[in-house]
């Protein structure tokens, strides 16, 4: 038989169990968040951003009457070494002592049997690297053209080819 | 039990060391502050935050011109961010684009491939590493402007209609419209877009000497004011040879849906600027001066002029003398001109600047 005042302690006892139990719960949520574990992928990520940047900045255009982006201009004409120019400075300018980031791009288009096929659009010139390879992609509008200069190109319609830009530090 | 519950809640305290030294945290704190910077136009949108008259009013600075276009920034809200005389370093910063509880330090710069385009903001970034870092390849806008030559001879068709029979008007008026229906449409995207409510409107008319009033009606009257070449004296009257030198602008005057927009027009205020033949002195609204080559007015959104989408503001130059003895204008410009879109027309007088790359790096740590 328990009485009246081992009742309350078991009362206060309970309470401040409970109190000890919530408290400890709070502490080990908001300290486990204090250990954010460090890993690669914070660079990967800065690589990625950086590269879609760069990809999304050339496929915008100056302004509102011009007829194609830098980045349509350049599949256009399959002009490789004007991309490569073109991205390369929106990378790696203003980037003194840091190593260059170094890419190559691939195309990929749709063949009229609804294959896909993959253009090297820009080979790499080293595959030499010690960061993990980052892909960057864009979807690339390209209006008809004729003649045809590249095999992703389409001299009866407008259609559009994937970009796929791989990116990696020396 | 107590001392337990105190000492078990000092814990976190001791753990604070750790979150100060792991640097991977400040990689994320400089990604989400540059995500801010270029992906989000601030907060408020509308007023924009630029346009506030003190910090309080701002939530958060973003550069943005719009949520629909990021990577692409505005040069007005650059302009604002740099201003250090309104934002105070380094809380305002750190309340409005850091974010966060702990103090970071932090420096954000933004170049193009001439430089730097607004001095960096922060401290200088340690030499010896340890923070965080991220690049962002943007997009800046300009400022986009009207040029109206007066000489040119589309002026008759397109920019302005000159009244070359009038002989019997003593003011002439000329009037600049905006069209907010078709300037803020929303098939144009944001980044092409012209907004005057946060935008300048900057008008520049040049070449006025072609627009003035040189038939015989004019040259055979008497005046009373000497704003001919050859006349020395008042009251006193002349046939003249020669053609009048300059034109007189009394008034310049905004019309929204065709009803005057009360503001104080003979002050002159920060929030606008005319200048009159490459004069650095603004005048005011009211300035009764003499027009030789040029008018240039900028109109600054932080006039707040009563503008939304759906309103016309019309902006009206009169050309009349300060006294009105003289019953003929001396200019003969007149009509109205609308700033709208080029259209590929090469008597276009809207200039829209191309948008151009920079980059944005923000070092937190």
């Amino acid at each position: 038989m328990v009485d009246r005042i081992e009742g309350q302690f078991y009362t206060m006892e309970g309470i401040a169990a409970a109190v000890l139990m919530v408290l400890t719960a709070y502490l080990v949520m908001s300290t486990t968040s204090v250990y954010t574990p460090g890993d690669t992928h914070i660079i990967d990520m800065q690589l990625e951003q950086v590269g879609n940047d760069a990809l999304k900045i050339m496929d915008t255009k100056y302004n509102v009457s011009a007829n194609l982006t830098d980045l349509e201009q350049y599949l256009w004409d399959n002009n490789s070494s004007g991309f490569s120019t073109t991205f390369n400075s929106l990378l790696n300018s203003n980037n003194p002592g840091i190593n260059p980031v170094k890419f190559k791009a691939d195309i990929y288009y749709v063949t009229g049997t609804d294959n896909v096929s993959k253009y090297e659009f820009l080979p790499a010139t080293s595959y030499i690297g010690d960061v993990n390879g980052v892909s960057v992609s864009r979807w690339v509008y390209l209006p008809r053209r004729s003649p045809v200069l590249a095999p992703y190109q389409n001299a009866t319609g407008n259609h559009t080819v994937l970009l796929e830009v791989l990116l990696w530090r020396d | 039990m107590l001392g337990l519950i105190m000492v078990a809640g000092m814990v976190p305290g001791l753990l604070i060391g750790l979150q100060r030294t792991t640097a991977i945290d400040y990689d994320a704190v400089a990604y989400r502050t540059a995500a801010i910077l270029t992906e989000d136009p601030g907060w408020p949108v509308y007023p924009a935050w630029e346009l506030s008259d003190n910090t309080g009013g701002v939530d958060r600075i973003g550069l943005a011109v719009a949520k629909e276009s990021p990577n692409v920034l505005s040069m007005a809200k650059i302009e604002k961010f740099n201003d250090s005389s309104f934002f105070s370093y380094p809380e305002d910063y750190r309340k409005k684009i850091i974010f966060g509880d702990y103090p970071y330090r932090f420096n954000i710069s933004l170049k193009d491939e001439n430089g730097a385009i607004i001095p960096p903001i922060g401290d200088q970034i340690p030499d010896l590493g340890g923070y965080g870092y991220i690049k962002r390849v943007v997009k800046i806008k300009g400022e986009s402007y009207d040029i109206l030559n007066l000489n040119s001879t589309s002026c008759n068709n397109t920019y302005c209609t000159r009244f070359f029979n009038e002989t019997n008007t003593s003011s002439q008026m000329f009037n600049i419209t905006l069209n907010l229906t078709s300037l803020l449409d929303k098939s144009i995207n944001p980044a092409y877009q012209y907004d005057p409510r946060v935008e300048p409107i900057n008008i520049t008319m040049y070449n006025f000497n072609t627009t003035l009033n040189c038939n015989d009606t004019f040259r055979t009257r008497t005046y009373d004011f000497p704003y001919v070449a050859n006349a020395t004296t008042w009251n006193d009257t002349y046939n003249l040879t020669s053609c009048p030198v300059s034109a007189n602008l009394s008034t310049v005057r905004f019309y929204r849906n065709d009803v005057q927009i009360p503001i104080d027009y003979y002050t002159t205020a920060a929030d606008y600027r005319l200048s009159i033949d490459g004069n650095p002195n603004s005048y005011n609204l009211s300035p009764h001066s003499e027009v030789r080559d040029n008018i240039s007015l900028i109109i600054y959104p932080s006039s707040h002029l009563p503008l939304d989408e759906g309103t016309k503001l019309d902006i009206r130059f009169t050309f009349q003398d300060a006294y009105n003895g003289t019953p003929i204008a001396r200019t003969l410009i007149g009509g109205s001109h609308e700033i709208a879109y080029r259209t590929g027309n090469p008597n276009d007088t809207f200039i829209q600047q191309n948008l151009s790359d920079a980059w944005l790096e923000v070092a937190v740590w």
